[in-house]
């Protein structure tokens, strides 16, 4: 790229050198939040009040959230080690307040010792503060845990988990009594076997969710992969580059809906050949053809784009749709997705984030499972190449119907010093505000403190904890406390909040994609389960409208293309939306 | 009483002075004879050989003197000098017989490297270099050198730790911070070039290639507004290079300002119409702007030159589909699989 100027300088340097109801909660309480005029649990510092367009106050001390993660690296710097875990949002009973289970690390050598730390629910009072309520929830885990991912797999109306890990993933049925027990499904254990990100899907549009599990890697446990780095006559020790690891396939389990998973991986095509690295996944309908299509983020290797043909098969599409490497068929370190309407074109976009040195990239689809590489166009470019990101989330923050972007970054490792790069371990997070689908611009030195001091993020996951009518974040950090950022911005648009409730469809809608007519513009937006990196966010959607106090009309296409809508939804409250009760 | 005294010492002075003249008389009259007589020192021959340019005579009677005094490690060192003009094997020869204990040893080393480096010995030079960092691990030339020498030989992931060493054991030297960027560029990791660059500038202000490889370093390491002014400040002096519009294009299309990033690539187009980078970021552009046929047109012309660019195939490969030229997108794409396996 430099040839020329290098040529002459290097001659140079030689000489020199040398259902629409306006529903209440479950248990009644306060639904409708005054998004506009509330006061934060815990007080902002002074250099918090910069000009900005978010404003985000980390609450985890001031509401009780004290989870530290557990991942002590090792001499060896074995792998897993560095990748961090998942944290989700899921209403553990029904309550109308989003719980946040905090997946938790081990130490290499890491048994289930119960004194050991172990994975953490933590049940939300009202948004005020949170108790820890692992025990009493019967969901004490002290292995290593990745992924989380909650959807109502029974269709009972409580939230299931799944939780992956080293060695072993774990299926947790929702007893409705706030506890949740085991289940057994097919390959649940597999030593050495590292799983990363989870996501449901109905893939069959039968009305019971099925299962997409990430596997990374196949890491001993006899002859744990092990690598050095030699500079200068000096060798130490770091976690292996992802070529230097055994892959294995993804998994993908039908759920029989009789409380029985039947794994299907081989028999659906998304376990041919060795597999890819995989990390992040997300299921959603992005050919618009009515069933449900997974993006896998691989590391290192081409991303999947499984193509549900919607006859129990999936092809990939990676390299066709322009989403298996970048713009210039660069294969990426990719790590954390979030899937969304950027840009306002009434399509889902796929936002992937990447290595240090690579930019994070945005595809902005085209339609006809097409998507265009936009990230530096976009403004996400630049700002990303510096940085390490793990989690991704697409939120509202300010509400006013576009949506903006979080990164949370940190390096895999720790010696970069010694192995002579630039860089550190612990990175800024980011945020992005979206300038009416054209750009998205980096707000973060404006956000707040949490912004301005870096960190080693890893999982991202969003909820309005507070229902105070905005998006907050919780972040799991690789070693360190979790973060939970309250957003706290003062200028803000009205909200919808809406809870979609399947009838035929799987109970909690996941998978259906929403259109908010706004009159000027539609927006778009999908029901997930399993995203960012390793995590997932509320059910409820949160759905900002800018300066109007009412949706003229909101459509829902369910999983299977079955379309209804409710017309004239008022702000600033909860509408849970019935399958069967809109109209056709 | 003066004059007195004076008067009695004149004959004495006189006296002293003319047995002196007489002495030194003697002296060279003898010298003039001996050297009449006697064959003169060969060093001597040596360097006033050397001093009237005849080489085989000084490198003669150098030998002859080495002959003599076979220990006499700086002749060693001047006769591989000389024999550096005229022969370099025989040169490495006389310079490799300098012992590691003598004084003349790291002149003798730096010479053998120089040689060596001249000559593509590659493997002798690398030793001796290695060698000299280990005796003179303070000494900033022999690390450079090295960093130097494993960047020429594509290896600048063994040459970095040596190019910063030479930057902490000699920060004035602009060169050594220049070629640390270089290297860095070569790891792909620009980003890090930055402070390198800033280091060499503090040199040389007015180092056209610092400020232009700068302009592409910020590019890359996310700090568009910057790469900007070093591009500008390239145009400012040089109207026609083609690089530095293109950073300017790329700095300001990652500010957002996709129109004015097209007219500057378009001025840049104008001085060179089929500049790969230039026509790769314009189709960037283009497919941004949802006008993939007129990308395409302008990346087809490319192809027969740059088959191998895995950029432009991926490019062409996008442009083609959106074009609904379903076949060429699919043979495009089946290259690009091969390209990036």
């Amino acid at each position: 790229m430099l040839s020329c100027v290098r040529g002459i300088w290097i001659a140079v340097a030689i000489v020199l050198v040398v259902g629409c109801s306006g529903a209440d909660s479950p248990n009644g309480k306060r639904q409708n939040g005054v998004a506009q005029t509330r006061t934060s649990t815990a007080s902002p510092r002074p250099d918090e009040l910069s000009v900005g367009p978010f404003r985000f106050v980390d609450a985890a001390k001031s509401t009780g959230l004290r989870f530290r993660h557990y991942s002590p690296l090792t001499e060896q710097r074995h792998v897993h080690l560095v990748m961090g875990s998942g944290i989700g949002w899921f209403d553990l009973d029904h309550d109308g307040w989003p719980d946040l289970y905090c997946c938790q690390g081990a130490s290499f050598d890491g048994d289930s010792n119960e004194e050991l730390p172990s994975n953490a629910l933590f049940y939300n009072r009202e948004g005020e503060t949170f108790s820890e309520v692992t025990r009493q929830a019967g969901l004490l885990d002290t292995r290593y845990s990745m992924g989380i991912a909650s959807a109502d797999y029974d269709n009972d109306g409580f939230a299931d988990l799944c939780v992956t890990g080293y060695h072993a993933n774990t299926l947790l049925h929702n007893n409705g009594d706030g506890t949740l027990t085991p289940v057994e499904i097919p390959q649940q254990s597999s030593p050495g076997r590292l799983s990363a990100s989870c996501a449901w899907g109905d893939v069959d549009a039968n009305g019971n969710i099925d299962l997409y599990i990430t596997n990374y890697s196949k890491l001993g446990p006899e002859d744990y992969p092990i690598c050095e780095h030699t500079a200068a006559d000096e060798t130490i020790h770091i976690a292996c580059h992802p070529n230097e690891l055994d892959r294995m396939p993804d998994l993908l389990y039908r759920n029989a809906g009789d409380g029985q998973f039947v794994e299907i991986s081989k028999a659906a095509g998304v376990a041919e050949g060795k597999g890819r690295q995989g990390l992040g996944v997300i299921a959603a309908d992005l050919d618009q053809d009515g069933d449900i299509d997974f993006y896998v983020a691989n590391d290192t290797t081409p991303n999947y784009l499984w193509e549900n043909r919607g006859n129990g098969k999936f092809t990939d599409r990676g390299a066709d749709s322009g989403t298996s490497t970048n713009r210039h068929g660069a294969r990426e370190a990719s790590m954390g997705l979030a899937v969304g309407d950027v840009d306002g074109n009434g399509q889902l976009d796929l936002f992937i984030t990447n290595f240090y040195d690579e930019t994070n990239t945005l595809y902005r689809n085209e339609v006809n499972l097409l998507f265009s590489d936009v990230t530096d166009e976009m403004g996400l470019g630049a700002s990303s190449r510096p940085r390490l990101a793990f989690g991704v989330s697409f939120a509202d923050f300010d509400n006013d119907g576009w949506l903006d972007v979080l990164a949370a970054n940190g390096h895999i490792h720790d010696r970069l010093q010694e192995i002579g790069r630039n860089g550190s371990f612990a990175q800024l997070a980011q945020v992005f505000y979206n300038e009416r689908g054209s750009r998205l611009r980096d707000v973060s030195a404006s956000s707040g403190h949490y912004f301005r001091e870096p960190h080693v993020g890893r999982g991202t996951a969003i909820a309005d904890y507070d229902r105070d009518g905005d998006s907050d974040v919780a972040i799991n950090q690789l070693n360190s406390k979790t973060a939970l950022l309250q957003n706290d911005a003062k200028e803000i648009g009205g909200q919808l909040r809406v809870e979609l409730v399947g009838i035929t469809s799987n109970r909690d809608g996941v998978g259906a994609t929403l259109q908010i007519d706004l009159g000027d513009r539609v927006l778009i937006r999908t029901v997930q389960a399993g995203g960012s990196y390793l995590s997932c966010d509320e059910r409820t959607m949160l759905i900002g409208l800018g300066s109007l106090d009412q949706v003229r009309e909101v459509t829902v296409t369910w999983p299977g293309e079955r379309r209804e809508s409710w017309n004239d939804l008022g702000e600033n409250r909860l509408w849970r939306l019935v399958e069967g009760s809109g109209r056709e | 009483m003066s004059d007195n005294t004076s008067t009695t010492r004149k004959p004495r002075r006189l006296k002293r002075l003319l047995l002196l003249l007489a002495v030194v008389s003697v002296i060279w009259g003898t010298a003039t004879i001996a050297r009449m007589l006697l064959p003169p020192a060969p060093l001597l021959v040596a360097r006033e050989s050397l001093e009237v340019g005849q080489f085989d005579l000084a490198i003669e009677y150098y030998r002859k003197h080495l002959a003599k005094y076979p220990e006499d490690w700086g002749v060693h060192s001047e006769l591989g000098l000389v024999l550096s003009e005229v022969d370099r094997p025989q040169a490495l020869e006389a310079f490799r017989n300098v012992p590691s204990d003598s004084e003349a040893y790291f002149d003798a080393s730096r010479q053998i490297v120089s040689i060596c480096l001249a000559t593509e010995r590659i493997d002798e030079a690398e030793k001796t270099l290695l060698d000299l960092t280990e005796r003179a691990p303070e000494d900033w030339w022999p690390q450079l050198t090295l960093a130097e020498l494993y960047f020429r030989e594509r290896r600048p992931l063994d040459a970095l730790p040596y190019a910063r060493r030479s930057t902490e054991l000699n920060p004035q030297h602009g060169g050594a911070h220049f070629l640390t960027a270089e290297i860095l560029d070569d790891l792909q990791r620009p980003g890090e070039m930055i402070g390198s660059l800033q280091r060499s500038l503090d040199f040389d202000l007015d180092n056209y290639a610092a400020h232009i490889n700068l302009s592409y370093a910020y590019s890359e390491g996310g700090q568009p507004e910057r790469s900007q002014e070093e591009a500008e400040w390239c145009l400012e002096r040089n109207a026609n290079d083609v690089n530095a519009y293109r950073f300017l294009a790329k700095a300001l299309r990652d500010q957002g300002h996709v129109e004015q990033a097209m007219e500057t690539l378009e001025k840049a187009l104008t001085l060179s119409p089929y500049d790969l980078e230039c026509r790769l970021l314009e189709a960037e552009l283009l497919i941004f702007d949802r006008r993939e046929e007129e990308a395409l047109k302008h990346l087809e012309p490319l192809y027969e030159h740059y088959q191998n660019d895995r950029r432009l195939v991926s490019l062409l490969a996008r442009a083609a589909a959106s074009s609904g030229r379903t076949e060429e997108a699919k043979r495009y794409r089946e290259q690009v699989q091969k390209l990036t396996d």
